[in-house]
């Protein structure tokens, strides 16, 4: 069992190393966790569910229009569709993730399909990385406040 | 309460309506606290943590993944927001397809964000009419001054439609056309309620008041614009500014800001009524002899197409020069007309600077410029011209037509054509292309009627006989009514179809727009003002038809002078005849009905009837050059973008928004002259 400070301490290096790895922009995730308040605990923890949720969606619109044989119209929707993704990660700030978009962004204009998909898997690892790396945070997280909610359980889940 | 919006996977998002109930009131004492936004964008992890900054800000948030969506949530609740703010690639529209929506719709501000911070489509995006360009990740500092750009935004619709006559931010619906007249007066009084209690609060200075959410719009129906209009004539366009201009005006409650921005709009409409017509003047030189530019700028006299006349062969050109110097000379030839207006002369003293009313008009209507001096000649011209009026004007049918003899006396000749008005016959119906008429108060009713007959034949201009109410009306009714099929245009130009040919000619060569007038007026029968309107701009706008004022359709002076002369009806004509004809909400409702009438009749019209025309059409015009403008918005842009210029986003964006923001009022006046003039088919 860990102690409520342990627990904190755990929470604050853990978030200190999404920053150091390159995981996730600080001033972004400090934007989000601004607008957590006392009555929405777990705003930045709903964020980032939301944004692996999407992700799944996204990611399969993203590859019905990848191919060497794409039309006119998947183009377009390609690149709005990368737009999207970029704007996703931008607004969690996946740094390491967004490179990976970017680079989606770079070979689609500069029309290499190849680069596109390659770079695509890279995005689709990264955000798999990312989930891993993130959710024990939010778990423990989750654990600190219902620790505050519940000062008496001091359980670890 | 709250709504559910499902997005296209079936998956639905929660929107809260709250927002929408906000009155505007409630939210002005907080101000920006309780700004309605509407968040847009098919991105849920964006539009969820958007939502929460927005919230922070203590905006009123409420938020759809659709465009769909939020187009029929700004329709449902027209002013149940204040300002938009969107993604730009969204699946089922295009973010700037939606940003034309609104702006053409709503007229909100919207804001455009994205991940793309590419040059082209940040620059399409303020060509598209965006008030900002934001580039995520969105910061919640960018989020807590967005509130400026609804301030901002009404600041500028309150000085650019407070002569439009628009009532309503954001409501751009033509309730005057239900209701078949002006619709100014429920403006007008919801105006002067509003504007009175704006002086209340703050004397002379309605802008920068950002405590208020909403601003009144100082409706100029058409008796406010005929005084305004008698205002600067008796100044003299040169020298009435804005100050005097309220003084001889004196109305209670109109500000001197409101002035200066209708005097402006009228000066522009007078410009491009003297461009136009030296236009067409140009091209008709071969009718009637030597035709001065100037001339043809002189303000579309009431209608009467001598140079239909002319063409038609009966209408000899020293016919019309006498008819001109005859209307030229009348300076007082006003058989007690009812205008409103203190001095009927000043009616036509446009601010063009080209122009120059006096001898400089009568000079320029010997030379048998198409003027309408037949209209409110009659009772001065001679019988032997008026006789060659008549003949020649035989085959224009019964219109009771004023000849408006000096495009440059305006005033007069719009008072004798208002003097018609009363006595004249109704107008006629749209369906007629010529539906001239000339008021029977003329004096010289069969003259008038013979002249008229052979003018407006073609030109169709509208004695505006609506009955006394529409005197002063009259005169731009008649113009009104010219017919509309004139190919040309309605050039502003004053010069009048007197027979001379650059009346003619403009009116043949700007056909298109006098088509659609045409087509819109016949349509109307109503109120064909509206019409035409409706149909050029996709905007129905009603606002006050500057008909009561016969001094504007006579008015020769196309500078400027939207209200007065020529009704330019090319778009831009009629923009700012909108613009300068939404106070005279009093007549609006007449004026609109008898700028229907014009309309109707005016198939035939020449253009300078039309420009009369138009010229009452102002307020309609306001709304339709707004819409016009709009409109044009998105055409401009068509680039795509993914080009990644790698400009610093900061710098970009500074300087864009820089440009924006410059460019957000001068753009309307851009658009305006743009449209005119591109649209006058040569």
């Amino acid at each position: 069992m860990e102690s409520s400070d342990e627990t904190h301490n755990k929470i604050v290096v853990m978030k200190q190393s999404f920053f150091d790895e390159g995981y996730l922009i600080p001033t972004q995730f400090q934007q989000l966790e601004m607008l957590q308040d006392s009555d929405d605990m777990n705003f930045v923890r709903d964020v980032f569910c939301l944004f692996f949720t999407d992700m799944t969606r996204q990611f399969a619109e993203i590859e019905q229009n990848l191919g060497q044989e794409i039309d006119g119209k998947q183009r377009e929707d390609l690149i709005r569709f990368l737009h999207r993704l970029k704007g996703s990660v931008l607004s969690i700030g996946a740094l390491k993730i967004l490179n990976g978009v970017n680079k989606m962004i770079q070979f689609f204009e500069e029309e290499n399909m190849e680069g596109i998909m390659d770079a695509f898997e890279q995005v689709k690892m990264e955000n798999a990385n990312l989930r891993v790396k993130v959710e024990p945070y939010f778990k423990l997280l989750e654990q600190v406040n219902g620790e505050v909610e519940n000062p008496q359980s001091q359980d670890p889940k | 309460m709250n709504l559910t919006l499902t997005n296209g996977k079936g998956s639905t998002s929660t929107v809260t309506s709250a927002a929408v109930m906000k009155s505007s009131d409630a939210v002005s004492d907080q101000f920006p606290a309780g700004l309605r936004v509407l968040v847009v964008d098919d991105d849920p992890t964006c539009l969820m943590i958007l939502e929460k900054m927005l919230r922070t800000c203590l905006y009123e948030v409420t938020k759809c993944n659709r465009a769909e969506t939020a187009l029929s949530l700004l329709r449902e609740s027209k002013n149940g927001f204040d300002i938009v703010i969107s993604d730009v690639h969204m699946p089922d529209m295009d973010g700037f397809k939606l940003l034309e929506l609104i702006g053409l719709e709503m007229d909100l501000p919207v804001i455009m964000m994205s991940a793309d911070d590419g040059k082209s489509v940040v620059m399409k995006g303020v060509t598209h009419g965006a008030c900002d360009y934001l580039i995520k990740p969105v910061r919640i500092e960018a989020l807590k001054n967005i509130w400026q750009h609804v301030v901002r935004k009404r600041k500028n619709e309150w000085k650019d439609t407070e002569q439009s006559g628009s009532a309503e931010e954001g409501d751009r619906q033509p309730k005057a056309s239900d209701e078949a007249d002006y619709s100014s007066s429920a403006n007008e009084g919801s105006w002067r309620n509003s504007k009175k209690r704006r002086d209340e609060e703050d004397e002379a200075e309605e802008r920068d008041d950002t405590s208020t959410l909403k601003k009144p719009r100082v409706v100029w129906s058409v008796e406010l614009h005929q005084q305004f209009v008698a205002a600067v004539d008796q100044l003299g366009i040169d020298k009435a500014v804005p100050k005097k201009i309220l003084e001889l005006m004196n109305v209670p409650g109109l500000t001197r800001e409101n002035v200066a921005s209708h005097l402006q709009k009228y000066r522009l409409y007078l410009r491009r009524l003297n461009g136009v017509s030296q236009h067409q003047n140009n091209m008709n030189n071969s009718f009637l002899g030597p035709q001065e530019g100037t001339f043809g700028t002189i303000s579309s006299i009431n209608g009467i197409d001598l140079q239909t006349l002319a063409v038609a062969g009966q209408l000899p050109a020293q016919s019309l020069a006498t008819l001109q110097a005859a209307g030229l000379g009348r300076s007082t030839a006003k058989a007690g007309v009812p205008m409103p207006i203190m001095d009927q002369r000043n009616l036509f003293s446009f601010e063009n600077p080209r122009l120059r009313f006096g001898e400089g008009q009568q000079q320029h209507l010997s030379s048998s410029k198409p003027v309408n001096l037949l209209h409110g000649i009659p009772t001065n011209m001679e019988p032997k011209q008026l006789a060659n009026l008549h003949q020649s004007s035989q085959s224009l049918g019964g219109l009771n037509m004023r000849v408006n003899a000096s495009a440059t006396q305006g005033n007069h000749l719009l008072m004798q054509m208002a003097q018609s008005q009363p006595r004249g016959q109704m107008l006629s119906e749209n369906t007629g292309p010529r539906v001239p008429r000339l008021p029977s108060s003329l004096g010289q009713p069969t003259v008038s009627n013979g002249i008229s007959n052979g003018l407006l034949g073609r030109n169709g201009i509208a004695g505006n006989n609506r009955g006394p109410a529409y005197n002063p009306v009259l005169p731009s009714t008649s113009l009104l009514n010219f017919p509309m099929n004139q190919a040309s245009e309605m050039s502003v130009n004053n010069s009048f179809p007197l027979g001379s040919t650059p009346g003619i000619s403009s009116i043949t060569t700007k056909g298109s727009f006098q088509d659609e007038v045409t087509s819109g007026i016949k349509g109307s029968g109503g109120f064909p003002s509206y019409d035409i309107f409706n149909e050029l701009h996709h905007h129905k706008s009603h606002h006050d038809w500057d008909i009561t004022n016969p001094g504007l359709t006579y008015n020769a002076s196309q500078h400027a002078n939207p209200l007065q002369g020529n009704i330019d009806v090319s778009p831009s004509v009629l923009v700012h005849q909108g613009f300068s004809s939404t106070q005279q909400t009093g007549q609006s409702r007449d004026s609109a009905l008898i700028g229907k009438a014009m309309f109707s009749m005016g198939e035939g019209l020449q253009q300078d009837n039309l420009q009369n025309a138009g010229q009452h059409l102002n307020p309609l015009l306001v709304d339709n050059s707004i819409r016009v403008k709009a409109e044009r918005i998105p055409d401009a842009s068509s680039q795509t973008n993914l080009f990644p210029e790698h400009y610093g986003q900061e710098d970009l964006m500074s300087a864009l928004l820089k440009q924006q923001e410059g460019m957000g009022p001068a753009e309307n006046e851009f658009e305006f002259d743009g449209y005119s003039l591109d649209n006058i088919p040569v």
